[in-house]
């Protein structure tokens, strides 16, 4: 990164050398050979601070292409922190329009004359005066270089660049019309002058479609907008303020800029003005949308994710894809880039080799690799995955997308500067420049603890991913990776022709789909086991982080056995995982994960043949909070002995619509201290029966807790209870699936610690 | 895993008369996973074959019921109110009852204490 600032500042410093020979060459001239070899200066000027505003930009402002999941949400605010820089360069603008002053630097100590009107008094004097032009030229660069960038953000390159370019080109033809009338290329008249002001006009409008529409707003967090409103408010002002510094003669700023450089003196006070538009666009734009985006956006985000899950979730499952496997990986990566509305979606999973995992087909040896491409050719898709550009910004050492998945094992999005094509062949009507990508996610599909591979999404616009887009296709690749293999799985098992291949497929499946780490929620630890019955029933268990940061367990048990079941189990985990982040309360998360089961129902009319009961408890700052949705009670084991089980109202999922649903929904908060033991648990534990058929009962599985209570491990309680389950019913299997998550409330020493 | 029990682990029939309108179904025994497939064939010969579509379901002899019972009633509730009948559960044990309060089927199962007065629910005609 240091060697490529380097080379641009080399660059730099040679095109001043450039001007500089230009200088000491020409003496004589004409009007319109001045006229044109101030144009050439200014142009060469003009490129020699753009370049060191680019090593500054890599040397200081590292804004990385590539973003971790918890980058993205920073992301979203990045627009914010263009604007800020704003703030910063206004400011040394209007600090450096005070240096003339300062320096008691004034335009009537210099004489005309020459080929660009400069004839010291003292060497000190244009040295000075030249420091102060390249300076106050270097800032003008950089507040269009970020100007540059603020247009671009999420809008389609070549909308953004249109718009842009349009303000540019009428910015430019403003300063030149200028010039011209001053140099005495045209007549210093009325009539130019009526041209002259028809420009400003133009470029005016120009700002005005600048900052018309805004499509990072929106995604700004309601801090970051308050923060944009400030900034935006005290940007105009600071715009207005370095125009009135410049235009002035007061502070002898202007005066001697447009003596060092006639052209973009013009430029920089254009550019204030429309900066003081657009800035004030920003502001209200901001402040009409503050009190009511957030919510709409939530609503809308939720609804939509919704909408893609479901239809998602209801494709993919469908019997006749499991049974055939490129059709499933077709539908699955045409799905991703519908859901996320991207450009074009890719997929890699690499099935694991004989011996490693012991299910291997028997006709097949080694790897095999699943691969599917929609809307993008096989060659880019391998190039991008390979090598994308944008990796040198994050000053890491990676190498590829795909070694990146591999060693992270978490989702990441790159947010510029991919700048690679769809399609390395182009036919004739393929190769445009909407061919070009510019940012994508990758999300890795793990199973079985194993990074397996990729499902990536490309889009042509920059920054055009968000948290959204990346909680959805984290569901996505869950359900999918899962769907991959259970179709792989039953495709093995129909080679091997063996009934209980579908039964290993589901016990397997089951398993992977449990959390493999247990969150560390402060106060409380936390163990969690699930034991599967023989022919594998339902039963799950899952972490995941509400929309105010806040851990939630959620304990599920999915009506039926089997593959099917394991099916519908995963498709409520992904709905309920990606549901969590975006609902406000757990209530209404459960509402939602309803609606979308059982919108998922091969009907729309029918009701579900299978059902799932759903419990979730949450831990936020303000306490424990429980909703039931069918599921058994929850055992509250107070720390001095007594205990109750809490049966908020609630209906199982899949059984019926709203309102009725809603209407039974009851959220509770609990009061625990520390001692107190949560225990969630499903209808396996409880039922549990010993060898006279006697079940083991609620009041068993509480005396089972109160015995333990000095064990303070919440991993060693939870085996203290099955232990004490498995000595009375003289077993150590079930019937049906057992799920334990056992919640203590740390004591008091501990949790100081 | 043969049973050698004498008692089958579940059973289920019909109480009513042939070509009685309302189809009154006992249960008795344990239903769940592994008899769950069976219940449902034979509630589809009642509902499909027979065309019968005003149903009570007699818990009383139940002894246990898992979610695959259920599922079941889930599975079929819809095609019968869709052909203009319903399902309706009688003399529920304790033990069932809370089962099925849990899961919090009572919002959608019509459920009454006697075979009688679930038949009368059906009304005349």
């Amino acid at each position: 990164m240091r060697t490529r600032a380097l080379f641009y500042i080399i660059f730099a410093v040679f095109i001043l050398a450039a001007v500089l020979v230009l200088d000491l060459v020409s003496h004589s001239y004409t009007a319109m050979q001045g006229a044109v070899l101030e144009l050439v200066r200014a142009g060469l000027q003009g490129a020699a601070m753009l370049w060191f505003a680019r090593a500054l930009e890599v040397l200081f402002f590292k804004t990385s292409a590539v973003s971790r999941v918890e980058e993205v949400r920073r992301a979203a605010n990045w627009p914010v922190r263009l604007v800020q820089r704003f703030t910063v360069v206004f400011i040394a603008a209007i600090l450096l329009a005070f240096a003339p002053f300062l320096f008691r630097l004034s335009l009537h100590h210099i004489t005309s004359g020459g080929p660009f009107r400069v004839e010291p008094d003292q060497f000190s004097t244009v040295f000075s005066m030249d420091i102060l032009g390249l300076g106050w030229l270097f800032l003008l660069v950089v507040v269009l270089m970020s100007f540059w960038q603020l247009a671009q953000v999420r809008q389609s390159p070549r909308f953004a660049r249109r718009r842009f370019v349009g303000w540019a080109i009428a910015t430019g033809a403003l300063g030149l019309v200028h010039f011209w009338r001053l140099e005495g290329v045209i007549p210093l008249d009325a009539m130019t002058s009526v041209v002259f002001w028809t420009i400003a006009i133009l470029v005016g409008i120009a700002a005005l479609l600048l900052g018309y529409r805004l499509p990072w707003l929106p995604h700004a967090t309601r801090q970051g907008k308050q923060k944009l409103m400030a900034f935006a408010a005290m940007n105009t002002v600071l715009a207005f303020v370095a125009l009135l510094a410049f235009a002035g003669a007061r502070l002898e700023a202007g005066a001697l800029f447009e003596r060092y450089a006639l052209f973009w003196h013009l430029i920089s006070l254009a550019t204030f003005a429309t900066l003081a538009i657009y800035f004030a666009l920003v502001f209200f734009s901001t402040l009409f949308t503050l009190s009511s985006t957030e919510l709409v956006e939530r609503k809308s985000a939720e609804v939509q994710s919704l909408a893609r899950l479901t239809r998602f979730s209801s494709n993919i499952m469908s019997s006749e894809l499991l049974l055939d496997l490129p059709k499933l990986a077709e539908q699955i990566t045409t799905l991703a880039a519908e859901a996320t509305e991207s450009d074009c979606a890719w997929l890699e999973l690499r099935s694991p080799s004989v011996g490693s995992s012991g299910y291997a087909p028997a006709g097949t040896n080694g790897e095999e690799t699943i691969r599917s491409y929609a809307s993008i050719g096989e060659h880019a898709a391998e190039q991008i995955m390979q090598e994308a550009q944008g990796f040198e910004e994050a000053g890491e050492e990676i190498t590829s997308p795909r070694t990146e998945l591999e060693r992270s094992r978490k989702p990441f999005v790159l947010r510029r500067r991919i700048r690679a094509r769809r399609y390395l062949l182009p036919t004739q009507e393929q190769a445009s420049e909407n061919d070009e990508l510019h940012s994508m996610v990758a999300v890795p599909l793990i199973r079985q603890n194993e990074v397996r591979g990729g499902l990536y999404v490309a889009k042509q616009r920059e920054d055009a991913f968000d948290e959204d887009d990346l909680t959805v296709l984290t569901a996505f690749s869950d359900v999918a990776s899962l769907a991959l293999e259970t179709a792989r799985l039953v495709q093995d098992s129909i080679e091997k022709q063996k009934f209980d291949g579908e039964l290993r497929a589901a016990r397997i499946m089951q398993k992977s789909l449990l959390p493999e780490r247990f969150p560390s929620v402060p106060g409380f630890d936390i163990y969690a086991i699930s034991i599967p019955a023989y022919d594998v029933g339902g039963d799950y268990y899952d972490f995941s982080t509400l929309w105010d940061g806040s851990p939630m367990i959620a304990i599920g048990d999915v009506s039926g056995k089997g593959i099917s079941a394991s099916l519908y189990m995963a498709e409520t985990k992904g709905v309920v995982q990606s549901l969590a982040p975006i609902m406000a309360s757990m209530a209404e998360m459960i509402e939602g994960t309803n609606t979308a089961l059982l919108h998922n129902s091969p009907s729309l009319t029918s009701l579900r043949r299978s059902f799932v009961t759903l419990g979730l408890l949450s831990f936020s700052k303000k306490g424990v909070r429980y909703v039931r949705a069918g599921h058994t009670p929850l055992l509250h084991v107070h720390a001095d002995g007594s205990h109750e089980f809490l049966q908020p109202r609630g209906m199982a999922l899949g059984l019926i619509r709203e309102p009725l649903f809603t209407e039974a929904l009851e959220e509770i908060a609990i009061t625990t201290v520390p001692g107190d033991v949560l225990v969630l648990f499903s209808d396996g534990i409880t039922d549990a029966r010993n060898p006279a058929g006697v079940e083991l009962g609620y009041h068993r599985l509480a005396s089972f807790v109160r015995n333990n209570l000095h064990v303070t491990s919440a991993r060693d309680l939870t085996l203290k209870i099955l232990a004490s389950l498995a000595e009375f019913t003289e077993s150590s299997s079930f019937e049906d699936d057992a799920t334990l998550v056992v919640t203590r409330c740390l004591t008091a020493e501990r949790y100081d610690k | 895993m043969q049973q050698e029990n004498h008692a089958p682990r579940f059973a289920v029939e019909e109480r009513s008369e042939a070509h009685a309108r309302i189809a009154i179904l006992a249960l008795s025994g344990q239903l769940d996973a592994h008899t769950a497939p069976e219940f449902e064939r034979f509630l589809e010969t009642v509902v499909r074959d027979e065309g019968k579509h005003q149903l009570v379901l007699d818990f009383n002899g139940l002894e246990y019921i898992s979610s695959a019972g259920l599922g079941v009633l889930m599975g079929l509730i819809e095609e019968v109110r869709a052909a203009g009948g319903d399902m309706k559960l009688a003399s529920l044990p304790d033990k069932i009852y809370h089962v099925l309060d849990l899961l919090g089927f009572p919002m959608v199962f019509q459920i009454f204490s006697t075979v009688p007065e679930a038949e009368a629910a059906f009304g005349g005609s």
